[in-house]
């Protein structure tokens, strides 16, 4: 699994992480004005997940104000052994978005307008991505993913399909799907050095 | 990171699926597997939590900031909301030191006070049952033993008291019993006939001091159909009186609902 530099996950290339660590340290104990800190240093990343799943903004805005509550309440169990606050709450706020997707009759008719269609490419996708990407370590290494990995990858993360439903869609064995998409982040995660 | 998919015990239960989950592409069924997976297996539980990582890149990678007014927002319906202790039955003691703010001396010494005449009304009747609750809790903890070995050292503890404690059993006004073991600095609680607590909700105890009160473990076990749940305090400090009261899952800092049980603590 690589070199073993540090004792938890950790993005290099994220912008200050620990700043959002330490604010969230704090605000776990309480301190409002620390969460504040937190919200500022991670609120992008949030709304920008959210907004990228859900693709409707007024829906967006709501689920990004239900993840920073549920952050609050519960920044205590936070674990930084895990990983970095930042990754912890766009986890938070991926979950809750892909949640929304699937349980929404909204999902099928978005489903329709970024379906995943032979002649709808995924492309469009991650054309928007590389618009609006942040940062170049990311950039980087998303050029390093074949095509087909980048494929399954965006239908995951922001298309927010399940392993089987991309086996249906792309007409895949499960078991490719499932191996494309962890051999695809393990090719991620070496390009933008995330190591525990 | 072999190819065993055919023979895997249940599906999510499979090494390969650690990119699936990092992404969040597996069911509520398979996600739980694996997790549980995870929970057995920690070199794998690191190298998943790597890929989880770098999904969230993926997230941050596509930042976009949201409205200003969000932001207002947010700070407001935070500082009008209670914060969970950390998840489990963490040590009262730690709770404690995270807490903020004392409530004054409020409802609760009135309540220790009422729950003190309801004891010496019902009489030592409600006593004798308690030794029944508390044989049934105490199977109830050797069989969480085998399935948490976080909670392990809790449940010994908890088994040793009610071998050696004073107990003292109240009814819990919305139904059913709370039996409080003592034993020195340490007390165990045992629900049993609670009601449930409701979706997303479960019962906490709560250190019950002459100047307000401070948070204990949540008991997620207690209410509804299972049989007694039980909850351990390591240190009573100055607490007179342990309560219990219905509090969002993850518990609270301070009571948000009105306790449905508060017992005194035996001498």
């Amino acid at each position: 699994m690589g070199a073993m530099t540090t004792s938890r996950p950790r993005a290099a290339g994220a912008a200050e992480p620990g700043d959002a660590d330490a604010a969230l340290a704090a605000a776990a104990r309480g301190d409002q004005a620390a969460f504040a800190a937190f919200y500022d240093a991670t609120a992008a990343a949030v709304h920008g997940t959210v907004l990228r799943v859900l693709r409707d903004p007024a829906q967006s805005e709501e689920v990004v104000q239900e993840v920073f509550l549920e952050a609050w309440r519960t920044a205590a169990r936070f674990d930084p052994g895990r990983g970095s606050a930042r990754g912890w709450v766009v986890t938070m706020a991926h979950r809750r978005a892909v949640d929304r997707v699937r349980s929404s009759q909204a999902g099928s008719s978005r489903e329709e307008r970024y379906g995943v269609r032979e002649d709808a490419p995924y492309d469009s996708v991650s054309e928007e991505v590389e618009v609006l990407l942040e940062h170049e370590d990311v950039q980087r290494a998303l050029d390093v993913l074949s095509p087909v990995q980048r494929q399954a990858v965006d239908l995951a993360y922001y298309g927010g399909r399940t392993h089987r439903q991309i086996a249906e869609d792309l007409d895949l064995p499960l078991g490719t799907v499932k191996t494309r998409l962890r051999d695809a982040l393990l090719k991620l995660r070496d390009a933008v050095g995330v190591r525990s | 990171m072999n190819g065993r998919d055919e023979r895997q015990q249940r599906p999510g239960d499979d090494e390969a699926l650690a990119g699936a989950w990092a992404l969040d592409a597996l069911d509520d069924d398979e996600r739980a597997a694996y997790e549980e997976r995870l929970r057995r297996e920690p070199a794998e539980r690191r190298a998943a939590d790597e890929l989880r990582e770098t999904a969230s890149l993926l997230g941050a990678a596509a930042a976009v900031p949201p409205p200003a007014r969000l932001r207002a927002d947010v700070l407001a319906a935070v500082a009008a909301t209670p914060q969970e202790p950390p998840a489990g039955t963490a040590p009262v003691a730690d709770l404690a030191v995270r807490r903020r703010r004392r409530g004054g001396p409020s409802r609760w010494s009135a309540l220790v006070a009422a729950a003190g005449v309801l004891v010496a009304a019902a009489g030592a009747g409600v006593a004798l049952d308690a030794r029944g609750d508390a044989e049934r809790a105490r199977q109830v903890a050797e069989a969480r033993r085998e399935q948490q070995r976080t909670a392990e050292s809790t449940l010994e503890q908890v088994a040793a008291l009610l071998a050696s404690g004073d107990s003292v059993t109240v009814q819990v006004s919305s139904g059913g019993t709370a039996t409080v073991v003592r034993a020195g600095d340490r007390a165990a609680v045992i629900a049993a006939g609670l009601p449930a607590a409701g979706e997303g909700h479960a019962y906490q105890l709560w250190l019950v001091h002459d100047h307000g009160v401070t948070p204990g473990a949540v008991m997620p076990q207690a209410g509804g159909q299972d049989g007694p749940a039980v909850a351990l305090v390591e240190d009573l400090g100055s607490a007179t009186g342990l309560g219990l009261s219905v509090e969002p899952a993850g518990g609270s800092q301070q009571p948000t609902t009105t306790p449905v049980v508060v017992a005194p603590l035996p001498a």
